[in-house]
């Protein structure tokens, strides 16, 4: 009897306890690929949209024509263009979202899918866009009073994603020129020109190490690298832990991501390239 | 045996508390799925009551006030974070209550920091990487600026937080 008690007990402070300490999720919206490669051989691709929230929530699911650039800081943003002409690979309107707006309630998820119905005389590339999934969740709840101020702000959550739609031969292929790196405060600032070859994006990995005069990897990044057109692009990596001296900073660009369903992601020949930097 | 059961059945729900979506599990036993993106709202940024003629700010740090919001996605994801930041809260009849932020209102943290926080603007983008657990914490407080002659009543607005995944 006394055992069946301790048992009950240990239930009720094991159920007290997750309830203490599971995390809140007001809202929480999920989008399954973060990239969809539709072959035109089928046509047609497919995303799952999820809400693992406690709260309904309103989706929309747009499809614009943009591509990752940097910015004169080096900085990667989408670059959205909303009327591209000819020398822009858009498949932006041909590729239609079914359903365009979706309500999923707390623990739902629904599949949206892309049908494309491109040009006959299509040539042989890619052909690029972003898919933007906006969750609006139900307003948050204030205490309402007529005699106090009360205010709150809720959330409106925006996902963007990438399409790549592929016929026939694709290749893709990096040249990096301009790779130099300094120290600048507490991080190392590098800086690489590179351009793209094929009519494929380069979707690969900048392996960033710093290497001591021992050629010994003291730090290492991995960051996922998209390029589609010419690029002037900034790594700012923290020195953080790395004693004072002299060492080279080796980058390898290497179409390897784990992130991305094998198969999808274009081989190309490695890039290395290597800069001097002084840590302080 | 009954207890077990229950107990099992308690440990199944709050772990779905913190699991992954089940279809990503479900197909990650058959073969290597890439992680969906995911954006999670833990807590939404409530200056709470606030008094008429005196700011309110909120701390970034403040656990129960600020907002926080959860990003997840491939280890070491590249993603770039905006926030979209209203200049205002509106009441029902239209009476506004300015808000400001500042380089201070914002941090992030992952583990690759040991989840120490690192300030941030957020009127500026956010370019990083998620970390080695696919994760990244975003906070953000700001201040609330209610004239003298506030009227009473319920003020809201939104915030849009856009996360651009970078790396494909």
């Amino acid at each position: 009897m006394r055992s069946q008690n301790r048992t009950r007990l240990s239930i009720l402070i094991a159920a007290l306890l997750c309830l203490t300490l599971a995390p809140r999720l007001l809202e929480a919206i999920y989008v399954s690929p973060h990239a969809v490669f539709i072959d035109h051989g089928a046509r047609a691709g497919q995303v799952t949209l999820g809400n693992t929230g406690e709260s309904a929530e309103e989706v929309t699911v747009e499809l614009r024509f943009g591509f990752p650039d940097t910015d004169s800081a080096g900085n990667p943003f989408i670059r959205f263009i909303d009327d591209p002409g000819p020398e822009f690979p858009s498949a932006v309107d041909w590729i239609r979202p079914y359903p365009r707006r979706l309500r999923l309630e707390p623990g739902d998820q629904q599949v949206v899918r892309l049908l494309a119905t491109p040009p006959d005389e299509l040539p042989d590339g890619e052909y690029w866009s972003r898919m933007i999934v906006t969750a609006r969740g139900a307003s948050i709840p204030i205490e309402s009073s007529d005699t106090a101020v009360r205010a709150g702000v809720a959330l409106e959550m925006r996902l963007i994603t990438s399409i790549i739609y592929r016929k026939g031969e694709v290749s893709t292929g990096l040249t990096v020129r301009n790779f130099t790196a300094e120290v600048q405060g507490d991080s190392i600032e590098a800086w690489m020109d590179a351009t793209r070859h094929g009519n494929g994006a380069y979707l690969g990995t900048a392996n960033l190490e710093v290497l001591d005069q021992a050629g010994t990897v003291v730090r290492e990044w991995a960051i996922p690298t998209a390029i589609y057109f010419p690029t002037n692009r900034r790594f700012a990596l923290p020195t953080l832990g790395i004693a004072p001296g002299t060492y080279d900073l080796r980058l390898s660009m290497v179409t390897e991501r784990p992130d991305l369903r094998g198969g999808n992601v274009l081989d190309a020949p490695t890039v290395v390239r290597s800069a001097e930097i002084v840590v302080p | 045996m009954r207890s077990a059961v229950t107990l099992s059945v308690l440990l199944t729900v709050c772990a779905g508390a913190f699991a992954a979506p089940a279809a990503a599990q479900r197909d990650a036993a058959i073969f290597v799925v890439p992680r969906p993106l995911v954006a999670i709202a833990r807590n939404d940024l409530r200056f709470g009551e606030v008094f008429p003629g005196i700011p309110t700010s909120i701390n970034p740090g403040d656990p129960k006030h600020a907002g926080l919001f959860e990003i997840r996605g491939a280890d070491f994801g590249a993603v770039r974070i905006e926030l979209m930041l209203p200049t205002a809260l509106t009441s029902m009849n239209s009476q506004e209550i300015p808000l400001s932020f500042g380089p201070g209102d914002g941090a992030a943290a992952s583990d690759q920091g040991g989840y120490q926080s690192i300030p941030f603007d957020p009127r500026q983008p956010l370019i990083t990487t998620l970390g080695t657990d696919g994760k990244l914490f975003i906070q953000l407080g700001g201040t609330a600026l209610p004239i003298r002659s506030q009227m009473d009543g319920t003020y809201r607005a939104t915030i849009t937080l856009s996360i651009f995944d970078l790396g494909s």
